[in-house]
């Protein structure tokens, strides 16, 4: 680069300089930023209007309600499935005692145990975990 | 100075703390805006929006990133986003009269200049040129100050500062040629 060049860069660097001086916002910037900041701040601490504070709770009330009607119904069912359940098992008791009979008779009571406790453990955790209970929480685990 | 304002951001007055950002900040995200956008009405905008997005989220900043950082993260990524936002005055097919067009939109939204034959240039300047030139010589900012400013490596500025300078000077000289 010769002297003339490194001149004519100099120069550009000069009128490019004065070209981006006056780059900058319009006077006021300050003040317009704090009026919109207030403005925030003052939507933020406006307390909700009544009407609106009516409208939550009503939508409040409403799920609620319709919550424990849905939980009324399914004890309900739940219920009456037991029930069936148990006049079920009452019905077979004779022809079960037989198989039980049988069973143990052949294969010993332990395997009847050891094939008998993991069905009602699963079980109980599924009843369990229908009612949103965790079964670890109760055995401490 | 950004030490001060991260302090009080730390100590939840966050108010303080923009009343000291504000005068430190301003010129650089209005430039960092105005470089992206080439509206000054627009940059204005951005630049008053990053200033209440970070006055807002000052209360999730945690420190780990440098203030400026990310300050300028949030001004680029606000720039970019009004620029998607800005509807496009032309949709013209033919490159030329397309670029005419830009450059006669860029000249109306030019700030009182005595070298509009200068302005013009640098408003034809690829993207990225334009935008370091803008920052470079708006408060003769270092190469490291606008490779921060725009998430770019120093050595990519430092590129594009000169070839927008080589540029520039061959442009200036054809004109002064031709206006001779």
């Amino acid at each position: 680069m010769n002297a003339e060049d490194t001149e004519a860069m100099r120069s550009l660097d000069i009128r490019l300089r004065r070209l981006h001086a006056g780059l900058d916002a319009r006077p006021g910037f300050e003040d317009r930023l704090a009026a919109r900041v207030a403005d925030l701040r003052a939507q933020r601490a406006r307390p909700l209007p009544t009407e609106a504070v009516h409208r939550i709770e009503r939508e409040y009330e409403r799920a609620r309600a319709r919550f424990d009607r849905d939980a009324k119904v399914e004890g309900l069912l739940l219920a009456v499935a037991g029930l069936g359940g148990v006049l079920a098992v009452w019905q077979l008791v004779p022809e079960l005692a037989h198989l039980l009979a049988a069973a143990t008779h052949s294969t010993g009571p332990a395997a009847i145990a050891f094939g008998a406790l993991p069905l009602a453990v699963a079980l109980m955790w599924a009843v369990l975990r229908r009612f949103d209970v965790d079964p670890r929480a109760l055995v401490g685990a | 100075m950004d030490e001060d304002i991260v302090d009080l951001i730390r100590a939840g007055r966050h108010d303080d703390a923009l009343a000291r950002l504000v005068p430190a900040y301003r010129r650089r995200l209005f430039g960092l805006a105005y470089g992206i956008l080439r509206d000054r009405a627009a940059a204005e905008d951005v630049a008053q929006e990053v200033f209440v997005k970070v006055w807002q989220a000052m209360g999730s900043y945690d420190g780990r990133a440098r203030l400026s950082t990310w300050i300028y993260a949030i001004a680029r990524n606000a720039a970019i986003s009004a620029l998607r936002k800005r509807p496009r005055a032309t949709s013209l097919s033919d490159p030329d009269v397309s670029a005419e067009a830009e450059l006669a939109e860029a000249s109306s939204q030019a700030p009182e200049s005595d070298d509009p034959q200068l302005w013009r240039l640098v408003e034809t300047l690829p993207e990225k040129q334009r935008q370091v030139v803008t920052l470079y010589y708006q408060e003769d900012r270092s190469t490291e100050e606008v490779a921060e400013m725009l998430g770019l490596p120093v050595n990519t500025v430092k590129t594009h500062l000169h070839r927008a300078r080589a540029r520039l000077a061959v442009a200036l000289a054809a004109s002064e040629e031709w206006a001779a």
